[in-house]
């Protein structure tokens, strides 16, 4: 078994709005071991990005991080002071990759010396120059001198995310986070960047954090899987069980949205996401599920065990003996 | 020769975006004439001002009472003053006393202003209440009202003239500063940039600042004829420069007296003054026209 590098244990993360208290993330655990390649998918607004933020303990106004525990390397982030995370985590240890490759760019400053800034301060300036050469060529970007001396809008989507994964990279991090790294990018391209960036994890032996909300792209390249609705954290599983054997309602609903060759007719989830103002009680996903039971009204359910590596919270399948 | 040209053409290869850059800008001025005039003015006063010594036929403050208010002749261009001084002297000298105010007040006012801005626009909170009702208790008088209050509460000279146009104006370039630093730091680059553990100075000076500095510095174009607006005016109501400086508003001042017999004394620097303003004013129209993305692509 791989040791753990990330866990995070019963994080609650509230935004303070004008509208009222929005309880975006509601008691959400989560494992990602060495070398893995995790997905997080879930649809918009259900808490994806927002635990990645929370990670780097960049959660923004008016988001408060309540309570929980994020621990990295068996220590806690979220009680490290600023200094410290600057320090030794952002940009270091946990580096992130945004949905937007070519904002993420800073529109007035150079390609290569952008990925200069993020390499260490103690290296000479032709090492830095070799080093950013070197590190654009690691990302299959043809004619890497002269990408290095143009600016980012001269670059394509798919040329800035690799930019972005180079630059990402450079400080040889144990975490990387992907926050829909290929959202934004045609279908072909999405490929080459998550097979490129599926090769340079195990080169450089990190694990992968990719929030996402294509089933497809997880399937594809992750590991293990979380799925998360309406800031809890549903259903977590191996990639294969969670795609042919999925237990929750939620995830079930999922699948059977997805088009494929043995279906005919798409079926959707009748509802629609539920105003995080005022979340169902119980269940979040209650009043969208065609199994709700009364239990489902009024106690969040607990997360059981089905199958080694597969949780689940949801009362249908309580009882069972976990094993 | 041919180690020259290979030299030129690398140049020309390293720099190409910068030279399309270049040419696109030259086009955009040969199109608006307005701001080619304008930037003519603006170099003849700088050229004048700079050459003052070699150019000026007399010596601004050498006064020759035998000659007083001699009409503009062969001997004298535009006439003499009051004291016998040579007009014409007296106004190419002024023009560096005009420039030198614009010149320090904006390079006190432009810094200043855009880092109040920045630091208020980006820390947001208390930081950001104070400093920008600090501006507003600027804003609330008008401009010209509010510099002869602090220019008579500091006593006429020139170098408080300066001081009094700069603490009035710091707070225009203070708004724009952190009204550009509030949508900017949302931008996914500097979320990037955080997440890559940059400090907040560093996002602060590194990355908000260059980007604000474009929209301030247009600003500055175009106030640069306010402030020897405002220069003059302080100067022609007795606060500003004090005799015999060569001052175009005090010029303007002492000469009001002969306006209806002697007109040339007080007409020609308040024409120097006219033509310095539309000058500074042309050019800033221009600059913000060639420095707006919108209206490049629209012309």
């Amino acid at each position: 078994m791989p040791e753990v590098l990330l866990e995070i244990k019963n994080l609650i993360i509230n935004f303070y709005t004008y509208r009222g208290i929005v309880k975006a993330i509601n008691g959400v655990n989560l494992t990602i071991k060495k070398g893995e390649f995790f997905g997080l998918v879930g649809e918009t607004g259900c808490g994806k990005s927002v635990t990645a933020s929370a990670i780097l303990n960049l959660v923004q106004n008016p988001g408060k991080i309540e309570r929980g525990e994020i621990l990295f390397k068996g220590k806690d982030i979220l009680s490290m002071n600023e200094d410290e995370i600057r320090d030794r985590i952002r940009g270091k240890e946990i580096t992130m990759i945004m949905q937007h490759p070519v904002a993420a760019l800073n529109p007035v400053i150079k390609n290569g010396h952008q990925i200069a800034e993020a390499l260490s301060k103690k290296m000479s300036e032709g090492e830095v120059k070799k080093r950013v050469i070197q590190l654009l060529k690691e990302v299959n970007i043809p004619e890497p001198e002269k990408i290095a001396n143009q600016y980012p809008h001269q670059l394509s989507g798919g040329m800035a995310q690799r930019v972005m994964i180079a630059m990402m990279l450079s400080s040889k991090p144990s975490l990387l986070i992907a926050d829909e790294p290929t959202t934004a990018l045609d279908v072909s391209i999405q490929a080459q960047v998550l097979r490129l960036l599926k090769d340079l994890i195990e080169k450089h032996k990190a694990s992968v954090l990719l929030i996402t909300h294509d089933l497809s792209v997880v399937a594809e390249t992750c590991d293990r899987v979380g799925v998360m609705y309406a800031g809890d954290m549903v259903e977590v599983g191996e990639v294969d069980q969670i795609t042919n054997n999925p237990k929750h309602p939620y995830t079930i609903g999922l699948m059977r949205a997805i088009p494929s060759d043995y279906r005919k007719e798409l079926v959707g989830i009748r509802g629609s996401v539920p105003d995080l103002v005022n979340p169902p009680p119980g269940c979040r996903f209650h009043p969208r599920c065609d199994y709700a039971r009364d239990i489902c009204k009024e106690k969040k359910p607990k997360t059981i065990q089905v199958e080694s590596n597969h949780t689940v919270a949801c009362f249908l399948y309580e009882g069972r003996k976990s094993g | 020769m041919e180690d020259l040209r290979n030299t030129i053409a690398s140049w020309k290869r390293k720099h190409s975006s910068e030279i399309s850059d270049a040419k696109e800008i030259i086009h955009m001025v040969k199109k608006s004439p307005l701001s080619i005039a304008g930037l003519c003015i603006v170099l003849a006063l700088v050229f004048v001002a700079i050459s003052a010594p070699y150019i000026a036929p007399y010596d601004p403050i050498a006064m020759c009472l035998n000659n007083r208010l001699a009409s503009p002749s062969m001997i004298h261009l535009l006439g003499t003053d009051e004291l016998g001084r040579d007009i014409l002297s007296r106004i190419i000298y002024g023009t560096g006393v005009a420039l030198k105010i614009m010149i320090i007040v904006l390079m006190i006012d432009l810094p200043l202003g855009v880092l109040l801005g920045i630091t208020a626009g980006y820390f947001g909170g208390w930081i950001d209440e104070i400093i920008m009702r600090v501006a507003d208790i600027f804003m609330a008088f008008p401009r010209l009202i509010l510099a002869m209050a602090i220019g008579a509460a500091l006593g006429p000279s020139l170098v408080n003239t300066m001081i009094a146009i700069a603490i009035t104006m710091w707070p225009t370039y203070a708004r724009l500063a952190r009204g550009e630093t509030l949508s900017i730091k949302e931008r996914t680059f500097i979320e990037a940039e955080k997440a890559l553990g940059t400090s907040k100075a560093r996002v602060l000076l590194s990355s908000i600042l260059p980007l604000c500095s474009s929209t301030t510095i247009v600003r500055a174009t175009l106030d640069m004829g306010n402030v020897i607006r405002i220069a003059a005016g302080m100067s022609f109501l007795g606060l500003g420069a004090q005799p015999p400086t060569p001052e175009w508003g005090l010029m303007v001042s002492t000469g009001r007296g002969f306006l209806i017999n002697q007109w040339w004394v007080p007409t020609f620097p308040g024409f120097a003054i006219l033509l310095a303003v539309f000058g500074f004013n042309l050019l800033g129209d221009g600059i913000r026209d060639v420095s707006d993305p919108h209206l490049r692509r629209g012309g």
